[in-house]
């Protein structure tokens, strides 16, 4: 009774936050593509922290240097911070690029070293395997027009559709990109990612970058939130950035993100329903965390069934034959039927399944990315990639209950 | 402040969803409690048309007509597995608004079963009829061997199919006879098969299985050459 309870809850919450989501971008349909364009160029001061980056940081460095900004109003800095690479010497190759060597490998320490240095109006952060596009910073620099706005981010794109995992990541970065210009339309865009994201340098210089978490682009994103800023998304500002091809690089990514994503929520939990932060505190980061909860269990709970059943077959082959098996397979296939189809837990499957298949598809629709997508991969990425997502977060809340040791 | 207007909307949408899943629930419930009640139905009629022969050839001193009966039998055999298999296809975790009406479909099978059992066993007497009886006594949850043995069993009804009758009954169904059975054959776990009277407290393999039901079963049997 209490699994069908729980079941009811979890398929409860997972409608609620598609119907969401689904009316969030009805609603605000027409906002997505609004540009915010200005005749003001202020100085930008563009901050790469790079680590043993040898293989990325030429084609980073040509991108950032080609943006079309007047040039005496572009300043790159590089921090190379604790490379063992060529990485230093690529950089000395660029006469208008400042470098400063640190040695402790530290992406924040690394960002306000290069701070120091910065003489820009806006700090510009990009990670060294990033590429942006030629205009992207004269579509985002007009947002800063606006007093209030504190940040502004930028669409990101993957720089390769090649290949399976690729592909799944192509479609998560889609929805995350409209995810967060929904989260920017709210005020409650919380995370700054090295993507030539802009942040005004009063602030970047009052609050500073923080090595306490794993994630210093959520930590300074709280931070400008909580003082009463806003964060923009720009959804025409496009960068392009290298993503994980294996799943031994996208388990460490990921666990990092997700750990961080965990450590500043607890870092800023004076955010949680306090007035100042609305849709973020009230909602956002506790739905956040009921999902991630809900979707612990549930991979917890399909682990242990999965072990159950591999005993139970080792042990059962012991006894039948692989032909039987397979015959007794057949043969039970029409009760597997029926047992689905009269369980709650498929009918309300069904319509969370069906409910997240029309966010995805609306939103990349909207977005006018559709086309871009195979369909037939959206239940492949609903019902595979989420369940992978959902098994590091797993790995990533043991890892912070256990407080095992942080990996950046 | 928050606007409460999406948040609402959405929850009222959510709310619409979920119930009519919670309606469409309900009614495949109410499909399955009564394809449930038809097919036991089905056996119970069969049940009683071999009590009512026997009855009547007993009264009436007249000789059994045992290709009937056992046609009927054979009959009612069929019906009951296909019970069974309907049963345990719906687990009593799903099911939220006739739980009950499942459960009392649940007792009554094991009681038809049982009687089903006693028949046979008489008109094996009767008759002479050349079949090998095994009750098979298992509990549905927490015990992974059962799962193994009701294979077993499977796959050995398919081979020796009318000759081989399995009877399989579930110890935690709350039946007075099913108590009886238990400590009149001494059955302290599962999964536990009587085969003519012979108790085998484990998982008895395939090949076991089939030497037994070979053994006691005369005459050439394709499954046993």
């Amino acid at each position: 009774m209490i699994q069908t309870i729980f079941y009811f809850f979890a398929s409860f919450i997972g409608i609620y936050i598609n119907m969401w989501l689904l009316l969030q971008i009805f609603e605000k349909k027409s906002q997505f593509l609004k540009r915010k364009m200005t005749k003001k160029l202020p100085k930008v001061s563009v901050l790469i922290p790079a680590c043993n980056e040898e293989a990325s940081i030429e084609e980073a460095l040509d991108s950032v240097l080609g943006l079309d900004y007047p040039k005496n109003k572009v300043e790159v800095i590089v921090i190379d911070n604790g490379s063992t690479d060529n990485t230093s010497k690529i950089v000395q190759k660029f006469k208008n690029v400042k470098l400063i060597k640190q040695k402790k490998p530290c992406k924040a320490t690394a960002l306000n070293n290069g701070l120091k240095l910065a003489t820009g109006k806006l700090i510009g952060i990009l990670d060294a395997d990033t590429l942006v596009t030629k205009d992207c910073l004269k579509k985002t620099v007009g947002y800063f027009d606006d007093p209030k706005v504190g940040a502004v981010t930028n669409l990101i794109d993957i720089d390769t559709k090649k290949g399976f995992l690729a592909k799944m990541q192509n479609i998560e970065y889609l929805f995350s990109a409209l995810t967060k210009r929904v989260l920017s339309l709210l005020g409650s865009m919380y995370v700054t990612p090295g993507t030539l994201s802009l942040i005004r340098e009063d602030i970047a210089r009052n609050i500073g970058f923080s090595d306490d978490t794993l994630t210093e682009d959520m930590d300074i994103a709280l931070s400008i939130l909580k003082r009463g800023y806003k964060i923009v998304n720009s959804l025409d500002a496009v960068v392009y950035t290298k993503i994980p091809m294996n799943f031994k690089k996208l388990t460490e990514q990921r666990i990092r993100w997700y750990r961080g994503f965990i450590e500043n929520s607890l870092k800023h939990r004076d955010i949680l329903f306090n007035k100042k932060s609305s849709h973020l505190g009230y909602f956002i980061i506790p739905i956040s965390f009921i999902a991630i909860f809900i979707g612990v269990l549930v991979s917890i709970a399909s682990f242990n069934q999965f072990v159950n059943d591999i005993t139970l077959f080792s042990r059962s082959i012991l006894y039948i034959s692989l032909s039987d098996q397979a015959s007794l397979f057949l043969i039970g296939i029409p009760n597997l039927i029926s047992s689905l189809l009269s369980s709650y837990l498929f009918i309300f499957f069904i319509f969370v399944f069906s409910t997240s298949f029309a966010v995805l598809y609306f939103s990349l629709k909207f977005f006018g990315r559709a086309n871009r997508i195979n369909t037939i991969l959206l239940p492949v990425y609903m019902l595979g990639y989420y369940f992978l997502i959902m098994v590091y977060w797993v790995f990533a809340l043991f890892q912070e209950l256990f407080r095992w040791r942080k990996k950046w | 402040m928050v606007k409460l207007n999406i948040y609402t909307k959405a929850f009222f949408l959510t709310l619409g969803i979920f119930i009519i899943g919670l309606f469409i629930g309900m009614n495949v419930e109410k499909l399955i409690g009564s394809d449930l009640l038809k097919r036991s139905d089905d056996v119970e009629r069969s049940i009683q048309e071999i009590e009512l022969e026997m009855l009547y050839f007993q009264t009436l001193n007249a000789s059994y007509s045992c290709d009937f009966l056992n046609e009927i039998v054979r009959e009612t055999n069929n019906n009951l597995d296909d019970l069974s298999d309907r049963l345990s296809s719906y687990s009593e975790d799903n099911i939220l608004f006739w739980k009950s009406d499942v459960e009392d479909q649940k007792k009554k099978y094991t009681y038809l079963l049982i009687k089903d059992w006693l028949l046979q066993e008489r008109i094996k007497i009767d008759c002479g009829t050349k079949t090998v009886s095994v009750l098979y006594f298992y509990k549905r949850k927490e015990c992974g061997d059962c799962i193994i043995q009701g294979n077993i069993l499977s796959i050995l009804k398919n081979s020796f199919r009318e000759k081989l009758m399995v009877f399989p009954l579930d110890i935690d169904v709350k039946l007075s006879m099913i108590d009886i059975l238990i400590k009149r054959f001494n059955i302290t776990s599962t999964p536990s098969l009587v085969i003519e009277d012979n108790l085998y407290q484990r998982i008895v393999s395939k090949e076991e299985l089939n030497d037994i039901v070979c053994d006691i079963l005369p005459g050439n049997i394709t499954a046993c050459s």
